[in-house]
């Protein structure tokens, strides 16, 4: 009993110190990216034509597609992929909202993969940053390719489902990229574990390694990823999401009932460090809903002992 | 009480504490934006009536709210009188304040900040007390040392900048073009380009892309001929495209030859988003690299699909 009680308490210490180094040196990157100049935070003539396409699959709401255009910045664009046969009325809707005509759309030779039906931009110049490629639907990295296939800058942001482009990402982007600039080193990949894990990947590297796969992360040479303390995306959980993980909680709480209160109040008080720590990171950009999701994303992915450390975006 | 139970119980105080400090952080922290925005309104409005009255901050936590209102003032408007803001600034001694947390913080952050604050805020320091700053291992602060240099003695600009030993990134040359856009530094370009030092000709091509000085195109292919540093050659080509040269030359073409496919390959983008034709990225670029350039180019001009109606 006494070895599985300390064996609790290691673990609890464990998690709680690793939550507070991580949101103290996400919150001082942040603090960092205050010293990006106004000028390149929307203008990618001052950062030297860094350019940033944002990759989705399964996105199939214009609620988020729009909140994923709302980055000011001028080399940024969101390419969605989806297929017309299976979500005929999110197809549509998309279509009507953006007011998108027809492209022509020749053959990608770099990702085989990547077999496009149809592609589509937009008549408005408002709306010029949106792509839409219909495609057949069999996976999430075979969207990524497509969209891949089609992008226009050099950088790319893959989104899924429940994924959101946190507000200060391109500032990241740009700081971690002129700073590699000025070393003379190659940045293949800009790996982020605040809030939810975020990456910006290479083209270039991308196209060299066949495209994306859950393997991609573990193809890329260690050397030339930028781990970075800011966050770059963030996820909503569903509400079934959170009512299941909620229900795990409660079921080990009654759990470690048996070992005495103390343990209890100990494992509730962890789960209360952790959320105040995170409201650290909460940025002024940040609307309250979803920072409140951002938080209880984290607060998932930190208790997630048994998450696939692979590439995945959903 | 045994072991274990001790342990959890020093482990729930430290707890509680430490949630205690994080929550009472995040609230000084969500008050410190309120007053800023609150100094910012005050400051705005009493700028039209050319007086400044009642504006004070009487703890550290106001002064700090109160800077960042006065930052973030100057960087979004042109043409302050500064002596309106100098009152404010020696009203509260915000310089001593600023010169005490300098020399007596040990978070990098909080020196970078306060470095970056001097250089946009008027005020009478002895800017030479800086100097050890100029040569510290975070950039930030560097940076800060740099501009605040910079900005309180205009005409050394050049003069200081050639003397930096490290490169300038893209984010220093941007801080340095946002005070040449305050007029804070009288500079030419040309002498800028032709300069054997880096940082100095990196910096008269931001000049060039900024302000679109198309009459550098000349500088700028003389640059391509000689020069053997790889950035030298990128920012020069980019810059060429931002002022939107034809980019007709042998040795622009050779350095693209030279750049590798890579290089092609996001040349050939960034010219399509530039607004480049088809015929002259085939000019520029040879080869089927140029055939990525031309795909863009056809999806971006919306050609549209044969058939009339989106099935």
């Amino acid at each position: 009993m006494e070895i599985i009680q300390t064996i609790i308490l290691i673990s609890l210490i464990l998690i709680s110190l690793s939550t507070i180094r991580e949101t103290i040196a996400s919150k001082k990157a942040l603090q960092r990216l205050s010293f990006i100049p106004q000028e390149m935070k929307s203008c990618s003539q001052a950062s030297r034509g860094i350019g940033c396409s944002i990759i989705c699959s399964s996105v199939r709401s214009v609620r988020h597609i729009e909140r994923l255009l709302s980055i000011e910045y001028d080399k940024y664009e969101v390419i969605v992929v989806i297929d017309s046969l299976r979500h005929k009325h999110s197809f549509e809707r998309i279509i009507n909202h953006f007011h998108l005509l027809r492209v022509s759309n020749p053959a990608c030779e770099e990702l085989p993969s990547s077999a496009i039906r149809q592609l589509y931009r937009s008549r408005l110049r408002a709306m010029r940053r949106i792509i839409l490629v219909d495609r057949r639907q069999v996976s999430e990295y075979d969207d990524l390719n497509a969209a891949t296939a089609v992008a226009s800058f050099e950088q790319l942001l893959p989104i899924g489902k429940n994924s959101y482009i946190h507000p200060q990402a391109i500032e990241v982007l740009i700081s971690t990229i002129s700073h590699a600039r000025v070393k003379r080193q190659q940045v293949d990949l800009i790996r982020s574990s605040a809030l939810a894990n975020g990456y910006i990947f290479s083209r270039e590297r991308v196209i060299q390694l066949g495209g994306f796969s859950s393997r991609i992360l573990r193809n890329i040479n260690k050397k030339s990823v930028a781990c970075v303390h800011a966050p770059i995306c963030y996820r909503e959980e569903s509400a079934r999401g959170i009512i299941i993980r909620g229900l795990i909680f409660f079921l080990l709480l009654v759990a470690i009932m048996p070992f005495g209160i103390l343990t209890s109040v100990a494992l509730l008080l962890t789960l209360t460090l952790q959320w105040s720590f995170i409201c650290l990171l909460d940025s002024p950009e940040l609307e309250k809903k979803c920072s409140t999701q951002a938080r209880l994303c984290y607060l998932c992915l930190k208790w997630d002992f048994f998450h696939r450390r692979i590439f995945t975006i959903s | 009480m045994n072991g274990i139970e001790i342990a959890y119980t020093l482990y729930i105080i430290v707890v509680i504490l430490l949630s205690l400090i994080a929550i009472i952080y995040t609230r000084a922290e969500s008050h410190k934006e309120f007053l800023t925005k609150v100094y910012t309104l005050q400051i705005s409005e009493q700028l039209n009536l050319q007086n400044i009255q009642n504006i004070s901050a009487n703890n550290n936590h106001e002064r700090e709210a109160l800077l960042d209102a006065l930052r973030h003032i100057i960087i979004h408007s042109y043409g302050i009188d500064h002596s309106i803001l100098c009152k404010i600034i020696y009203i509260n001694s915000l310089d001593k304040y600023i010169m005490k947390v300098l020399f007596s913080t040990w978070s990098s952050y909080r020196k970078a900040r306060m470095l970056h604050l001097l250089s946009y805020l008027p005020h009478n320091y002895e800017v030479t007390k800086l100097k050890r700053f100029r040569h510290s291992n975070d950039a930030d602060i560097r940076r800060g040392a740099l501009l605040a240099t910079l900005a309180d003695n205009p005409s050394m600009a050049i003069a200081n900048i050639s003397k930096l030993k490290h490169e300038l990134s893209a984010i220093d040359i941007t801080h340095i073009i946002s005070l040449l856009r305050r007029n804070l530094l009288p500079i030419a370009c040309e002498p800028l380009l032709k300069s054997p030092n880096k940082n100095l000709c990196l910096l008269g091509m931001a000049i060039v892309s900024n302000f679109n000085i198309t009459m550098a195109e000349q500088e700028l292919h003389s640059i391509l001929s000689h020069s053997r540093d790889q950035r030298i050659i990128r920012e020069a080509i980019f810059t060429l495209c931002s002022i939107g040269s034809t980019l007709q030359s042998r040795p622009l073409r050779q350095q693209i030859i030279a750049g590798g496919a890579e290089f092609r390959k996001t040349l050939c983008r960034h010219l399509s988003v530039e607004g480049y034709s088809i015929d002259t990225i085939r000019q520029i670029i040879p080869g089927r690299d140029s055939l990525l350039a031309e795909k863009i180019i056809l999806s971006h001009k919306r050609q549209l699909y044969t058939s009339s109606e989106v099935s």
